[in-house]
């Protein structure tokens, strides 16, 4: 037999492991963070040669900014959005294809397609369907509201880029619930069906307890997802969060405050406080769901 | 198994710096690396290394040339003067760059000190101002070939410090394009003012044809343009109520302006605010409607969407012929960046010379199908002369961005949007003077 | 019981052909827009073509550019995944497996962090310090996709591997194997699933990716991704949707062929999870 190697040499392999991820994202990320952050707190409009600390001005300025107040609503109510269309539909679609006898594996590529293509891919495409499809589909069913495209109405434009961002975004939660599905022992759902309990009882007592840390994952994923949100919002919109700024999420009031309006420390300013806003409600989702679960 | 770790941690820091080795420049001549945002965009002139050959005519240098518009037919046009240069200046290689969001690119690349040798860039507007004045664009009054561009273009651009940094190549405007088909079946003039507008619009509806269509999505330019045209200083108004010098609230001029704007839209499709430029240029050139208010942007697009539509373009109508204001600009304008080698310069300068030829500027604007700004060029689409003959009478104003900063001018759009779908007048007046007012503040 | 469980497969019958339309449909209209000019598809937008005209596929790849686009976007894809692969699992097993230790535990939140920026906050002070390092080029867009794939990749393996029994690992260090080699031959079997997982979501990522090729890789077209070379061809005032259509297909077959071939391992890479678990 070969002797034991010395705990401390697995400690330094160990340590050695964390190396490079560290380093990586200490030189690289860290770095423009911090440069980031530390912007916020100056007058720099991204060009001028030089510039001056203002301290808290721009957040003072944001504060009493309208507009910054409706994007952070717009923001949060997308993100609220997003986050239970997608939870819901790729539980369920996970759920549907779980239980798939025939076909398995040609409908789970189909259902994974929209994850293949990019997100400005996807805007442009759904942008021409809104605009010549709707029309047709509320004529048939006699909707006033679909009239037009969804995307005209400020009343419907953030749903409509919702529901294209949900479009792709349902496929990869989807994957993920699967596996966990997968990993319920299958002698569980025997014995409970033996005992008689439909689907549906199963479902409420066996599956979701199983899958409620993957659903934790999925949240925090999803969550992060929509509050940051900025190609599908940007490239439905055009860039403007129109109409009547009703898609002007928080991430391109900072893309044009930084790139078109010569304004970039404010939009760092901007970028600070949603930072603050995701850390906050990521932390409170994983406190409270970190109680729950089947170890 | 010590070593077998230091090995493979060894060959795994070896691979990664073979890739940042592969980096190499791209050829041009870069300046020293900025350690801060601090460090002045001059000093780094100062000090940048020129390209290792000798500063002579003869020795060979590659210059990129970032252009900022996108669209096909003027990257052609470009393209093909570049061909022709080459052949006079063989030493010279001119490298054309052009991406998407080129804005947001070449902000990014200021502020990282990687300045294009030459760009193209809106001199009129305000952001170009902050960049001269921060002394990233070389000065180049007193070159001879400025003078090849009309002056009204150039004195545009002239910046507040009284220097030339680029040469107006094209013009563009706003216009009103017309179906020449439709008005002529109907014996429908060109209407030279507002009241005789209204009338045809009248007239096209009564006979079962969409008068106008409209771009809602897009909104910006048409409320530029009809801004301009029905209120005569708006522009200037509406800076002041930045200073507080102003207010446009209750302003009677404005009230017209947005009455005006409702009641062409009455004549519109009705699904405006779904459609976008592209989608307008489309159903124009498909027939859909008889007019069209957009840019000189547009003509290309429409022809490309169906060649064999007969279409002109006139000037937006005010009240009288002397009292219409066009919105008419200087398109793209070619610059030097000032952080480039003294070699770099010396090419863009002989460039921007080949470029101000008329031989050159013609067969420009012949393949981009834009209106050329260098004297002696002739547009070559015949059917836009009502309107290229209304700008010559000099009525013309810039667009906002040369007067109100990008910002405030971006989000005018969004409050017009609104406006355009509750139709409150008055609420709109108030909602424009907070919108300049807070997208102002600093 | 058996009524309830027909109301459930028709249910799920129900909600799964609605997802096949809602997916199916807009695949039909952009197949079937390439295959049309602009000036056709602008006059009947839904209608099948009239022929089968590759003339935008032709048009597309008979330019040589749009192979070293293709080519750029292929190898800084697979060249990102590998190195992201040898990284991530590596830092999350040594976190995983030494949770109650400060120095781990801390570096784990450190790298959570990244789950709360949003990318624009860091997007101007990264480039200036690439631009600064001489590294706006692949080489350094591949760094970046590293360090930017570690938040999300971390995240997922240290729960993954923090719920994997011990007792395997335990058992091939009783038989004398060193931290790499527990590692090696046990640790890289069991998390199989979750790699093939990160994978497909990494390359997509990394070969759809926009902003990041558009700021890093801006300075020369020799060094465009796909993802680029297509927003061409929406300018300002037009949109070349058919040419944009063919490209979006064009670039999605590559994905396509690795999906289907590799289909088997990911599904038996999912499910082998399951069997040992």
């Amino acid at each position: 037999m070969k002797k034991r190697r010395p705990q401390s040499l697995d400690n330094y392999t160990f340590l050695f492991f964390t190396l490079p991820a560290v380093i990586l994202y200490t030189y690289f990320y860290i770095y423009s963070l911090i440069t980031g952050i530390g912007y916020s707190f100056t007058n720099w409009n991204g060009i001028d040669p030089t510039y001056e600390f203002n301290g808290l001005r721009n957040y003072a300025l944001l504060m009493q900014n309208p507009r910054f107040w409706n994007s952070l609503r717009v923001t949060l109510v997308y993100g609220v959005m997003l986050l239970f269309s997608v939870i819901i539909m790729s539980l369920l679609l996970a759920l549907c294809l779980d239980s798939l006898k025939r076909f398995k594996t040609f409908t789970k590529s189909i259902f994974f397609f929209p994850a293949m293509i990019s997100a400005v891919a996807i805007s442009l495409i759904w942008d021409q369907l809104f605009y010549r499809a709707v029309p047709v589909i509320g004529e048939t069913l006699g909707i006033a509201a679909l009239s037009q495209s969804p995307l005209a109405n400020p009343k419907l434009a953030l749903v409509g880029v919702v529901f294209v961002n949900a479009w792709q975004a349902v496929a990869m939660p989807t994957l993920i619930f699967l596996a966990g599905l997968q990993s319920i022992p299958a002698e569980m759902h025997e014995s409970a069906m033996i005992d008689g309990a439909s689907p549906f009882e199963r479902f409420r007592h066996i599956t979701f307890p199983y899958l409620l840390p993957t659903v934790t994952v999925n949240m925090v994923l999803t969550i992060k997802q929509g509050i940051t949100t900025f190609d599908f919002p940007f490239a439905l919109s055009a860039g403007t969060g129109g109409p009547a700024r009703s898609t002007e999420v928080i991430g391109i009031m900072i893309y044009n405050d930084a790139f078109q309006s010569m304004k970039f420390s404010m939009a760092n300013a901007e970028a600070v406080i949603l930072f603050i806003i995701i850390a906050f409600f990521s932390f409170i989702q994983i406190k409270v769901s970190s109680k729950g679960g089947v170890n | 198994m010590k070593k077998r770790v230091m090995l493979s941690a060894l060959s795994l820091l070896l691979a990664l710096s073979a890739l940042t080795a592969c980096s190499g420049g791209t050829g041009t001549a870069s300046s020293a690396p900025a350690s801060s945002a601090a460090s002045s965009a001059a000093s780094s002139a100062a000090d940048s290394s020129g390209a290792a050959a000798p500063a002579d005519s003869g020795a060979p240098i590659t210059v990129e040339f970032f252009q900022q518009q996108g669209e096909q037919a003027i990257q052609d046009g470009y393209r093909a003067i570049i061909e022709k240069f080459q052949k006079e200046y063989p030493n010279i290689t001119i490298e054309m760059n052009t991406v998407p969001e080129s804005a947001t690119v070449l902000t990014n690349r200021i502020a990282s000190n990687d300045i294009p040798a030459i760009f193209t860039d809106w001199p009129t507007q305000q952001q170009f101002k902050l960049k001269s004045a921060a002394g990233y664009v070389e000065p180049i009054t007193g070159e001879a070939f400025l003078s090849q561009s009309s002056e009204d273009a150039v004195e545009m651009t002239r910046q507040p410090d009284g220097e030339l940094y680029a040469l107006p190549y094209a013009r563009n405007y706003m216009t009103v394009y017309y179906n020449i088909d439709i008005f002529e079946a109907n014996g429908i003039e060109i209407p030279t003012t507002y009241d005789e507008l209204i009338q045809v619009c009248k007239d096209l509806q009564a006979k079962d044809i969409l008068p106008m269509y409209f771009a809602f999505k897009d909104v910006g330019h048409v409320f530029q343009a009809t801004n301009i045209c029905f209120v005569p200083g708006g522009v200037e108004q509406m800076a002041k109520v930045i200073t507080g010098e102003a207010t446009i609230v209750d302003d009677p001029a404005f009230v017209k302006f947005a009455e005006r704007m409702l009641e062409m839209a009455t004549y519109g499709n009705e699904d405006a605010f779904s459609v976008n430029n592209s989608l307008a240029q489309e159903s124009f050139a498909n027939g859909k409607c008889a007019m069209l208010l957009a840019g000189s942007y547009a003509r290309g697009n429409i022809v490309l969407a169906n060649p064999n539509l007969n279409f002109g373009a006139f000037a937006l109508p005010g009240d009288t012929v002397e009292s219409t204001t066009s919105l008419a600009g200087v398109n793209a304008a070619q610059c030097i960046a000032a952080t480039a080698t003294p070699e770099e310069k010396d090419a863009g300068l002989k460039f921007l010379e080949f470029l101000s030829r008329t031989e050159n500027a013609q067969e420009w604007s012949d393949i981009s199908g834009e209106p050329s700004c260098i004297k002696g060029t002739t547009f070559s689409d015949e059917r836009m002369s009502p309107m290229l003959k209304f700008l010559e009478r000099g009525q013309n104003h810039d667009w906002m961005a040369s007067t109100l900063p990008n910002n405030v001018v971006n989000d005018l759009y969004q409050v017009t949007q609104g406006f355009l779908m509750d139709q409150d007048i008055s609420k709109y007046l108030k909602d424009m003077e907070e919108s300049i007012k807070v997208n102002s503040a600093s | 019981m058996k009524r309830e469980n027909l109301v459930w497969h028709i249910l799920r019958d129900i909600l799964l052909a609605c997802g096949f339309i809602l997916i199916l449909a807009p695949m039909y209209l952009v197949i079937v827009n390439s295959f049309k000019s602009l000036e056709e598809a602008g006059r009947d937008f839904f209608a099948l073509p009239s022929s089968l005209n590759f003339n935008n596929y032709t048009e597309l790849v008979s330019k040589n550019s749009y192979w070293s686009y293709a080519w750029n976007s292929t190898y800084i894809s697979v060249i990102s995944m590998s190195l992201v692969a040898m990284v991530v699992p590596a830092v999350s097993y040594a976190i995983a497996r030494n949770y109650h230790k400060t120095y781990y535990k801390a570096v784990y939140f450190y790298i959570l962090i990244g789950l709360f920026v949003p990318g624009q906050v860091i997007m101007l002070p990264i480039t200036k310090h690439m631009t600064a390092l001489k590294m706006l080029n692949p080489a350094g867009l591949i760094l970046l996709y590293i360090t930017l794939s570690l938040t999300r990749g971390v995240f997922l393996f240290v729960n993954y591997i923090r719920a994997l029994p011990i007792e395997i690992e335990e058992a091939a260090r009783i038989d004398g194997c060193n931290t790499i080699q527990v590692y090696t031959k046990v640790v890289l079997f069991l998390i199989g699933p979750m790699l093939a997982t990160l994978v497909i979501m990494d390359v997509l990522w990394f070969w759809n990716d926009f902003m990041l090729p558009l700021l890093m890789l801006s300075k020369s077209p020799d060094y465009w991704t796909l993802p680029l070379f297509q927003y061409n061809f929406k300018t300002q005032y037009s949109f070349n949707y058919t040419m944009a259509f063919t490209a979006y297909l064009l670039s999605m077959l590559p994905i396509i062929v690795i999906y289907c071939a590799g289909q088997k391992y990911i599904i038996q890479g999912l499910t082998a999870g399951a069997v040992k678990g």
